[in-house]
């Protein structure tokens, strides 16, 4: 509670929190607020600027795309598929890294080294080298691109969790729940594992605007989800070819990618320094 | 120390090994292979011969044997659609790549490492927030959309770069930048985390009681010390630079090895992707092995442990 209250009352913490509680909200209403259909085509508006600027199109706040598409409408729509995807993503490395790394730090033995080796083998490909791989024999789609993500990024949150488990399990509420005869799954899920939630949570946190980053990345080479979903990436990538005709094509999905990420980093930064007095320490 | 070197060296074959047998199975991965190399339209008499002709009817284990004994001699087989040696066509690109890479890595570290100092000089100043609130926004971008904003007001609107290319070191400036951002941001967050901490040691206190000045203080005594973890950081940081590079030498036309990758895969030339993914992938893991290395003889400490 002490760490919950320490959060609450940094100002980091808020500014995180306010960005994503904005961001969440554009992904939830966005679509019902955006002012056009992100899809309908207005030929006659092509690469329209902003309607704030001179010659600018009139109701279309952020400008207009090669297509004559809303960008404003796109940038909202594609805040809801970041999302699912950065969280989707993260939920599924963060449970598979929790499982394996509570396994492996409680058992110990030939799992424990088979496991984390397999661990330092992922680690060594380059994160999006590896990702962009997969993708490309796997195919592209949403679920492809979530379960690349979620798959591939197991080895950080087995790696701290198999270290907590392993500060924790000579403790004695661990002894005293092994004296009582809790089962070992009992032990390991009812008395470690909740002693473990708070770095994955911090790691998780994150690591949500690592994956938002990387999914448009592999969207703007193409790689991503495929169209008709709306993506921040592909937004990019289709507007590479007008960069000097049509800045802002580029420009506001990207400040869309910023924003969301830097609420999550300053959330995790105010995590850290609430969580882990003696990171805080060092980093004060 | 021996017995760390010894243990790193194992380490680091057995995950050169394990890497070799993960770039094998990537093109495994869907199946049957022949599906991802041949074109649609090939009958199933193309793909048994092909199969064949590839050695892909023979069992999995034969393979990866063959595979490896090639990829130990540098031979990844021919590219289809560059039509030449995959192993002549990665030589070609290699220079750019590192090139690229190795002034990205040299501005992140040139920027990083006098500002995290100054921040943690000058703690809670105005230099300091703006410092690394500006550290934050860098880590918080992806490195190729501000390629395109660099490339927007420096090279379409001010007309003082090229927006694409490989050429003089004016074509290098806009990359690197995009390329070091992400990094510089994370260095001068550490580095000022370290040098905070290295301000308050008793043996800065000493130096500066025994009347050293205080750029002295800083360099010899508290960067030389202090700055040893940011080496450790720096080697991990080489596979977050390579990742970053598929991307950026695609914004701004760079010929390198992350163009390659990314043109490959468009050709569906899996060869070509499966061997510049390996040698990359084995590039950070002997990088990271040589960075450990120097870590010994950077940290007195673990010689003597």
């Amino acid at each position: 509670m002490k760490s919950l209250r320490r959060l609450l009352e940094s100002k980091t913490a808020i500014v995180g929190l306010v960005i994503l509680a904005l961001s969440v909200l554009a992904a939830i209403i966005g679509p019902s607020i955006a002012p056009y259909d992100p899809h309908e085509q207005q030929l006659k508006l092509r690469l329209k600027a902003p309607s704030w600027l001179p010659g600018g199109a009139e109701g279309h706040w952020l400008g207009t795309d090669q297509l004559g598409r809303d960008v404003l409408s796109r940038v909202l729509w594609g805040t809801r598929i970041s999302l699912i995807i950065g969280l989707s993503a993260v939920f599924i490395a963060g449970a598979l890294g929790l499982m394996l790394g509570l396994i492996c730090g409680y058992y110990g033995g030939k799992i424990d080294t088979i496991i984390m080796r397999l661990g330092d083998i992922q680690l060594a490909f380059p994160f999006i080298l590896l990702v962009i791989a997969i993708v490309a024999v796997l195919g592209t789609s949403l679920i492809n691109v979530i379960l690349v993500f979620g798959v591939a990024g197991w080895v950080i949150y087995a790696r701290t969790a198999r270290g907590i488990v392993l500060s924790l399990k000579e403790k004695e509420f661990v002894e005293a729940a092994r004296a009582l005869g809790f089962r070992d799954r009992n032990i390991l899920y009812g008395q470690i594992m909740p002693n473990a939630l708070t770095s994955m949570i911090v790691i998780a946190t994150v690591r949500v605007g690592q994956v938002i980053i990387w999914e448009s990345g592999l969207s703007f080479l193409g790689l991503g989800i495929p169209p008709p979903i709306i993506t921040w990436g592909r937004m990019l990538a289709e507007g590479r070819p007008y960069l000097s005709t049509g800045w802002w094509c580029c420009t506001f999905p990207g400040i869309a990618i910023m924003l969301i990420v830097l609420g999550l980093n300053l959330l995790g930064d105010a995590m850290i320094d609430a969580f882990d007095p003696r990171f805080s320490r060092e980093s004060s | 120390m021996y017995a760390f070197l010894v243990k790193r060296i194992i380490h680091t074959i057995f995950v050169v090994f394990g890497v070799t047998l993960l770039s094998f199975f990537l093109i495994h991965l869907s199946g049957d292979p022949t599906g991802l190399l041949l074109p649609p339209g090939a009958t199933n008499e193309d793909r048994a011969e092909f199969r064949q002709r590839m050695g892909f009817d023979e069992p999995l284990i034969i393979q990866y044997k063959l595979f490896l004994f090639n990829a130990v001699k540098g031979d990844f087989g021919k590219s289809y659609y560059f039509n030449q040696s995959v192993m002549k066509l990665i030589g070609e690109r290699v220079p750019a790549t590192v090139e690229l890479n190795l002034v990205a890595m040299l501005m992140a570290l040139g920027v990083a490492i006098p500002l995290g100092v100054i921040s943690a000089k000058k703690k809670d100043s105005l230099i300091d927030r703006t410092g690394m609130v500006g550290a934050i926004f860098g880590m918080s971008m992806p490195n190729y959309w501000l390629g395109m904003m660099l490339i927007i007001l420096f090279a379409v609107k001010l007309g003082w770069l090229p927006t694409s290319g490989r050429g003089g070191f004016e074509h290098l400036i806009l990359p690197s930048i995009a390329l070091a951002a992400g990094m510089w941001a994370l260095f001068a967050r550490l580095t000022r985390s370290l040098m905070i901490e290295v301000f308050s040691e008793d043996y800065i206190r000493t130096a500066r009681a025994k009347g050293l000045k205080e750029g002295r203080v800083v360099l010899r005594h508290a960067i030389k010390n202090g700055m040893i973890p940011l080496v450790t950081v720096v080697g991990i940081q080489v596979g977050q630079l390579i990742s970053g590079t598929v991307i950026v030498e695609v914004v701004f036309g760079w010929p390198g090895i992350g163009r390659l990758i990314v043109q490959a895969i468009f050709a569906r030339d899996y060869p070509t992707v499966q061997a510049c993914v390996l040698i990359l992938a084995v590039a950070f893991v002997l990088i990271n092995m040589l960075v450990d290395v120097l870590y010994i003889y950077l940290d007195p400490r673990i010689k003597i442990n």
